[in-house]
């Protein structure tokens, strides 16, 4: 076989495209990331010329990062409501498609699927869920299963609204509230 | 950007995004430009994740390598030097996260993998899945693979490769080598 040959063998792999749920998840992270950013007003310069600026800026961030966390309780955590704009803002991106938002250790994992979905909207619920010392929360629907990955296991949830309104969730083995370990808390997300 | 261009385009046209040069898209990418950025990320997005699936033999995480490299690239536009480089850049970011992850050690033993789902499906002839192919390269060491994917798939000179890959372009090119000898055995079989 001539390097010829070996090219036109290769060329044969054609890699299949990237699933729609894969490529918007990845341009949604990636836009956020955008967003997120610093911006820049000028041309590109050297890196003196953005020294005051950005010691100026580090210095304010620190001093508001370290009043924080002196005046935070170590366990704070933002009531469940709170996340409606976040759950309204990946609707809007993903067009349906939108299964679940899993915030967990800083980080969102979405869950998307390939074709768009109705959702009404009395069925968006919020769920809180601690093993442990990790802390996961779920931005979903009523009726969707959401599986995380804790450092206790693979732990399933799927919420409910039931006929007086109030989010029950429903684990593998009955209602994820009686199970031991965990601690639960779920809401219907409203005003969006 | 919205002001720029036909009505009828838009970023998800192709033919429109390809038609801007990169380095203006990044100027006004770095300006603020949102359009602009995504029109990057759609015109690269799909050489980034094809790039880290040959390398890894591995479609789930070169998706997320692919995600993980374009953030990065938002996070670091300021950084680049050469914005006509753009694609090169990308690259040399997607290999070195492609590394990290072998580093890692979560990748499986090559004779464990279905290389099937590596490729497009058979039944469309002009796309024919050489199963033999994704399973050749997987045998070869990650950096001759990377190198190969770099010049026989990007179609990179062996000094864009080099600078790529990080390394003088006498090593890539003795990567090269060892890895078309290799190639050579496997698929004459």
């Amino acid at each position: 076989m001539n390097d010829s040959e070996l090219r036109q063998k290769l060329a044969a792999w054609q890699i299949p495209p990237s699933s729609q749920a894969a490529r918007s998840r990845a341009e949604w992270h990636t836009l956020t990331a955008f967003r997120n950013r610093g911006t820049r007003s000028g041309p590109p310069g050297s890196p003196l010329f953005y020294f005051p600026k950005l010691a100026v800026i580090s210095a304010v961030l620190l001093v508001a990062a370290s009043t924080l966390f002196f005046l935070q309780p170590v366990h704070h955590a933002q009531p469940l409501q709170n996340s409606a704009p976040l759950l309204a803002e990946l609707e809007e991106f993903f067009q349906g498609r939108l299964a679940a938002a899993i915030q967990h250790n800083g980080s969102l994992d979405l869950q998307l699927a390939e074709e768009p979905m109705n959702r009404p909207p009395d069925q968006r619920v919020a769920v809180r869920i601690a093993v442990r010392d990790e802390s996961f929360v779920i931005l979903t629907y009523s009726g969707q299963s959401v599986c995380l990955e804790t450092g206790a296991g693979r732990i399933c949830v799927t919420p409910l609204i039931n006929g007086a309104g109030e989010v029950i969730l429903l684990g593998e083995s009955g209602l994820l509230e009686h199970q031991a370990g965990l601690r639960t808390e779920a809401h219907l997300l409203q005003g969006i | 950007m919205t002001s720029h261009g036909h009505p009828d385009e838009s970023p998800e046209d192709p033919d429109f995004c390809s038609a801007l040069p990169d380095a203006e898209l990044l100027t006004l990418a770095a300006s603020g430009d949102e359009d602009a950025f995504r029109m990057l990320f759609l015109k690269h997005y799909s050489v980034v994740r094809s790039v880290a699936a040959r390398i890894l033999c591995d479609l789930g995480t070169a998706d997320d390598i692919a995600q993980e490299t374009f953030v990065r690239f938002a996070r670091s536009m300021a950084d680049i030097r050469d914005p006509s480089g753009l694609r090169a850049w990308l690259l040399r970011v997607a290999t070195h996260l492609c590394r990290d992850h072998f580093r890692s050690g979560t990748r499986r033993a090559s004779r464990e993998r279905d290389f099937s789902a590596l490729c497009l499906p058979a039944s469309d002839e002009q796309s024919q899945c050489f199963h033999d192919i994704p399973a050749a390269l997987a045998q070869l060491p990650p950096l001759h693979r990377e190198a190969v994917v770099l010049v026989f798939y990007e179609n990179l000179s062996h000094a864009e490769a080099a600078r790529v890959a990080d390394c003088a372009v006498s090593t890539l090119s003795w990567r090269i080598m060892l890895a078309k000898r290799t190639l050579k055995a496997l698929l004459s079989r």
